[in-house]
């Protein structure tokens, strides 16, 4: 049996605990990608809005799309009732400015709390590794008794890592994905396929379950570069 | 060497432990030859595990040399000595020490350097444990862990095995018939088994016992 189908039997064991981890995983994942998308979202818009903003100005009398005329008034009575509520002179084009200039800031917060509560949730992970790894002292180094490399024993448990990232992106993709759907089933703003571009999860996968392996890898490495006589005599 | 797979030549071991040098061994010399099975005896303390250690080459001697089927071990590199663990030497501790995820069968072949199912199925035909291939380390007795861990120190076809305290979990019939089991496979390798029940003695080819890091007695 290879070494590295270790990997994928360890994930039975302790499944409590990383049931637990692919849950929060999941969450992140889950977090990472409502956000982004809603960045997406919000990018298209914007420049949906400012080619119209652009059209206005240079042709007054020229036909957009309906979706396009739709937003158009709704520019248009937006900035009336702003200017007759509070005095102001704002045309189009400066009011399109203004609420750029407001979206682009709300994309970037959105942004960073969109990585930072992936990175809680991804960052579980070295507790359950830590705790596995804690357990399996005697295994590791009855493993390095029989001959198998420190390196051969830590890439087991970094694959181990990976696997318990790459089920919580999956988990999380699926739930946010299907999030999106319904959310895009009653708000229908905009099409499903540039909020939501095919690239989105895959990318979140992949890199889910490389920074899992990348997370796990300092306690991996101190715990898989034990000294296997005093564990096998002492424990 | 000749027939000689084993020999330890002059091999001394210390610990440094704190201010204070332990000699485990002290200059010890012996020769072990194929296909038999051999005890080394002695209280704790003695330098049984420090055998253990240097022969399955976790430890190096701080004196002495080592020829493991005439090849020096002294000169080397951590790796080397890594890939010839695996290669030629096989061994087992008290309590078989199986992987308790595991089958009985995934355990003997997770050493295994060639992906054989049907060698590691022979060999617990051998060892007696052909309907034990499912089962877990837990539903087994400890009979049929130490069983599972030979054959595990088997299954790559090394030039020996050795076992630290084998018996430890055996009771006396058990210990009878693990030692009877192992005189029927001795021909395919050298056993070398380390323990402190001196009343097996008559059961193995050769006895060395060790007292206070040195041998006192060798005999036939």
């Amino acid at each position: 049996m290879e070494i590295y189908r270790l990997s994928y039997k360890n994930l039975r064991r302790n499944s409590w605990r990383n049931f637990s981890t692919v849950i929060r995983i999941a969450f992140g994942v889950v977090i990472l990608i409502l956000l982004l998308s809603s960045g997406i979202g919000l990018k298209t818009f914007l420049k949906e809005e400012q080619s119209l903003t652009t059209n206005l100005i240079s042709n007054q009398t020229k036909q957009t799309s309906n979706l396009n005329l739709t937003s158009k008034e709704l520019l248009n009575s937006g900035v009336d009732f702003v200017n007759s509520t509070f005095g102001l002179n704002l045309t189009n084009f400066q009011a399109m400015g203004f609420i750029s200039s407001i979206l682009t800031n709300v994309i970037y917060l959105v942004d960073v709390l969109a990585s930072l509560i992936f990175l809680v949730g991804i960052f579980g992970i070295t507790y359950a590794m830590d705790m596995n790894l804690l357990e399996r002292k005697r295994e590791i180094a009855l493993l390095k008794l029989m001959g198998f490399t420190t390196f051969q024993v830590a890439f087991t448990h970094l694959l181990e890592a990976a696997l318990l990232g790459f089920i919580g992106a999956i988990v999380g993709s699926i739930l946010g994905v299907l999030t999106i759907f319904v959310v895009n089933h009653f708000i229908e703003i905009i099409s499903i396929s540039v909020i939501l571009p095919l690239w989105l999860p895959i990318l979140v996968i992949i890199l889910t379950a490389l920074l899992s392996a990348l997370i796990a890898l300092i306690s991996v490495w101190f715990n898989t570069k034990i000294d296997p006589l005093g564990v096998l005599r002492y424990g | 060497m000749g027939e000689n797979i084993l020999e330890f030549n002059g091999v001394k071991k210390e610990y440094k432990d704190a201010e204070t040098i332990v000699v485990s061994l002290n200059g010890i010399n012996f020769k072990f030859i194929k296909n038999s099975l051999n005890l080394i005896n002695g209280f704790t303390g003695s330098g049984k595990t420090t055998i253990f250690n240097l022969i399955t080459l976790m430890d190096i001697p701080t004196q002495g040399n080592i020829f493991l089927d005439d090849v020096i071990l002294s000169g080397l590199s951590t790796s080397e000595r890594t890939i010839l663990r695996r290669k030629k030497i096989g061994s087992f501790l008290r309590c078989g020490n199986l992987m308790p995820y595991l089958s009985v069968l995934e355990n003997v072949m997770l050493p295994m350097i060639t992906n054989d199912s049907k060698k590691a199925l022979k060999i617990l035909e051998v060892v007696g444990l052909s309907d034990k291939i499912d089962a877990f380390p837990e539903d087994l007795s400890s009979y049929e862990k130490q069983t599972t861990a030979l054959a595990r120190a088997m299954i790559n076809d090394p030039l020996i095995i050795v076992a630290d305290e084998p018996f430890g979990d055996l009771d006396d019939e058990n210990t009878l018939k693990l030692i009877k089991l192992l005189n029927k496979i001795k021909n395919k390798t050298l056993f070398i088994i380390l323990s402190d029940s001196d009343y097996l003695k008559q059961c193995f080819d050769r006895v060395l016992i060790l007292k206070n890091g040195k041998i006192v007695e060798n005999k036939n």
